[in-house]
């Protein structure tokens, strides 16, 4: 039989409907690590250490070539980037620190590559756009995300993609369409997290975790709430391609949500599809009457639909929880 | 059922551990866990009855102005105290998650209907408006159940409390207010035992306390932070930063004294790290107070606390070094011997403390 497991949740109801004392309910407390004990603390403060020690060590780089000192000369300010670069990497790859530890030194050096590019575009004024420097700078740092297998890395690594395609629109092709683009990045970050998963599947990278998974959903969901609530307002940027993805993803978003037990997907899922109908229900209400009907059946729907939302989401719960017992 | 059998297995050993003198009411227990296992709730939920609360009361004014309320005061008066009767009586409810929108919806739609009526009607001043909005939230406060509608009520108590600083321009009472902001969200991340264990009203209100106290603290470090920004000119800073830091002190005294280190020489390495992390804040104390948040909240285990604590340090750290008036070279220095520091820190803890190398799977 598994290990019956205390949660906070349960020592506050057997506090309440008991002569528990304060004291030993405090033990209680640290004993089925509610409280975050020894070991805890030790990864918090090496984490906190880390973290701070590079993001300062590598905001403080970047503002030194930001500052684009005259009298430097050119080699030794390629040369100082790329030194620290060589240390850095060589640190992750050769230490026998703890893999996240390693990870976000990688992390820096992942920085740096972006440091590094700009150094050189500022040196020799390649005349380089933009969109370059942030394509050369994600094609850079790939193979160290895909060998490193680290959260924020990967993270990094889809941020650098979503940047060059907006700026491959902006300068490349010269044309910024909201709708063409705002479609390609759903795509594309949601191809990223199903990569992400498919590696994971057969094992060529530990599973993802839950919060670089929601972080991925997030950004793809508003990337196809914000591109269909848009394209009802203004009906002259149509794209069928936008609500065709809609009508995929959403269905199977569900499906996973379900199956993985996971509330957030229920939640995000159901809060865009209200919001995309909020947008449809302001145009034609609004256009129609005087306002007055509009506001009324607009607070009527929010309040309804998002009381059924949760409604939904606590009988899915319910359901889960059921089936486990 | 395995909800039942950790219940069981908790009230045995609690039983076998104490004895006779360890007295429970088992029946209530269950019922209790039970009904709670069917108000789940997690923080999807909860932001989307506050997303829902709020768009649905700002549809619903809109609709009661264009209907012409402002013609009626009385009629807003009156409308305003029922609505805020239906939301609490609505969040006394046990199924109240379900119907939480509804009632923030509600309240919120209330309260402002109430302070319109007010000052259309017998032409009340500012002051009076907020008094009367702290009452309704203290007094929805003791009547509601839920969680939400009790946060919101403790998030508009403190508000109400800053509305009135600014308003009659005193502004730097607002320090008092950080220091009393800070005082209760610590005693409420240190002293959870003992304000569950005091009675049944305690025991229920604390999560919402709690959650309340985190908001509204983060707020005011946010305002901390930005007020020359926002035109809401605070002065005497060093109250708060000298109020930030001995909170941050005590609460490192709490976790070691939990933590029952033994060495004396361990004890003081960390009093002495801590005051060398702390000390810098005095110059940004919103970041003193973001690692306040982000400590007391992973003593806890609570994880939302954790994320904004983090965020906020990231946040405040980033606005810092932006709006220093110093030559982008001097930043750099600055930063990079600050980052040499954190990872010399870092390279002296692991060697001092080499006992716990585990392998932590949290971020990779």
């Amino acid at each position: 039989m598994e290990k019956p497991k205390i949660t906070r949740r349960l020592l506050h109801i057997v506090s309440r409907f008991s002569n528990w004392q304060a004291t030993d309910l405090e033990t209680s407390f640290r004993e089925n690590d509610i409280y975050a004990n020894q070991n805890d603390w030790s990864k918090f403060i090496k984490f906190f250490l880390m973290s701070l020690g590079i993001a300062f060590l590598v905001s403080g780089v970047i503002f030194f070539f930001a500052y684009n000192w005259a009298s430097l000369h050119k080699f030794i300010k390629l040369g100082l980037v790329q030194v620290l670069l060589i240390a850095m990497v060589g640190v992750a790859v050769f230490s026998k620190w703890n893999k996240n530890v390693r990870g976000i030194i990688l992390l820096g050096a992942g920085m740096l590559v972006g440091a590094l590019f700009a150094v050189f575009g500022q040196i020799y004024q390649t005349g380089a756009n933009a969109y370059d420097f942030f394509f050369g700078w994600t094609v850079f740092i790939a193979l160290w995300v895909f060998v490193s297998n680290f959260g924020p890395l990967w993270l990094l690594f889809l941020a650098l993609i979503n940047i060059s395609i907006w700026q491959y629109f902006e300068q490349v092709l010269g044309r910024v369409d909201e709708v063409e683009i705002l479609n390609l990045l759903f795509v594309v970050n949601l191809l990223y997290l199903i990569l992400l998963k498919v590696l994971a599947h057969f094992g060529k990278i530990t599973s993802t975790t839950r919060w670089l998974e929601r972080v991925i959903v997030l950004a793809s969901i508003s990337y196809l709430t914000f591109n269909l609530s848009f394209q009802i307002i203004d009906d002259d940027s149509m794209s069928y391609l936008t609500f065709l993805l809609g009508l995929i993803a959403f269905p199977l978003g569900i499906y996973y949500g379900k199956r993985q037990k996971d509330t957030f997907f229920i939640a995000t899922i159901g809060l865009s599809i209200i919001f995309i109908f909020l947008s449809l229900l302001i145009k034609t209400v609004f256009e129609v009457g005087d306002g007055l009907s509009g506001f009324f059946i607009a607070s009527i729907y929010v309040i309804g639909s998002i009381s059924g939302l949760i409604f939904s989401i606590v009988n899915l719960n319910k359901q889960w929880h059921e089936a486990g017992k | 059922m395995k909800q039942e059998n950790n219940v069981n297995s908790l009230l045995q050993k609690l039983q076998e551990k104490h004895g006779d003198t360890f007295s429970f009411d088992q029946v209530a227990i269950e019922k209790e866990v039970e009904i709670q296992s069917f108000q789940f709730s997690n923080l999807a939920v909860k932001i989307l009855s506050v997303i829902g609360g709020l768009l649905g009361s700002l549809f619903f004014l809109g609709f009661l102005f264009l209907f012409g309320i402002y013609d009626t005061p009385v009629v807003a008066l009156v409308m305003g105290v029922i609505l805020i009767l239906v939301a609490v009586g609505i969040d006394r409810n046990e199924t109240s998650v379900l119907l939480d929108t509804i009632s923030i919806s509600n309240f919120l739609i209330g309260g402002f209907l109430i302070g319109f009526g007010l000052v259309e009607q017998i032409g009340g001043d500012e002051n009076l408006l907020i008094f009367v909005a702290m009452i309704i939230a203290s007094v929805s406060f003791f009547f509601a159940k839920g969680f939400m509608l009790r946060m919101i009520c403790v998030v508009v108590f403190n508000g109400s409390w800053l509305a009135l600083i600014l308003e009659n321009r005193i502004n730097s009472a607002f320090h008092f207010q950080i220091i009393f902001l800070l005082a209760g969200f610590v005693y409420l991340s240190f002293f959870e035992a003992k304000l569950i264990s005091k009675n049944a009203f305690w025991n229920s209100i604390y999560k919402p306390l709690h959650a309340g106290f985190l908001v509204s603290l983060s707020f005011a470090l946010f305002l901390l932070a930005n007020s020359w920004k926002m035109e809401v000119y605070l002065f005497n800073d060093w109250i708060s930063s000298v109020a930030i830091f001995l909170a941050n002190l005590f609460i490192v005294f709490k976790i070691i004294e939990g933590l029952e280190l033994s060495e004396q020489k361990n004890k003081m390495w960390i009093y002495g790290l801590s005051v060398l992390v702390f000390l810098p804040t005095f110059l940004m104390p919103s970041i003193g107070g973001a690692i306040l948040v982000l400590l007391a909240s992973y003593h806890l285990g609570h994880r939302a606390g954790t994320a904004l604590g983090m965020v906020g340090l990231v946040y405040f750290g980033m606005q810092f070094y932006h709006d220093l008036n110093l030559t982008l070279l001097t930043k750099s220095i600055i930063l990079m011997v600050s980052g040499v520091i954190f990872l010399s820190a870092y390279y002296f803890y692991n060697r001092t403390f080499t006992g716990d190398l585990i392998e932590d799977k949290e971020l990779n």
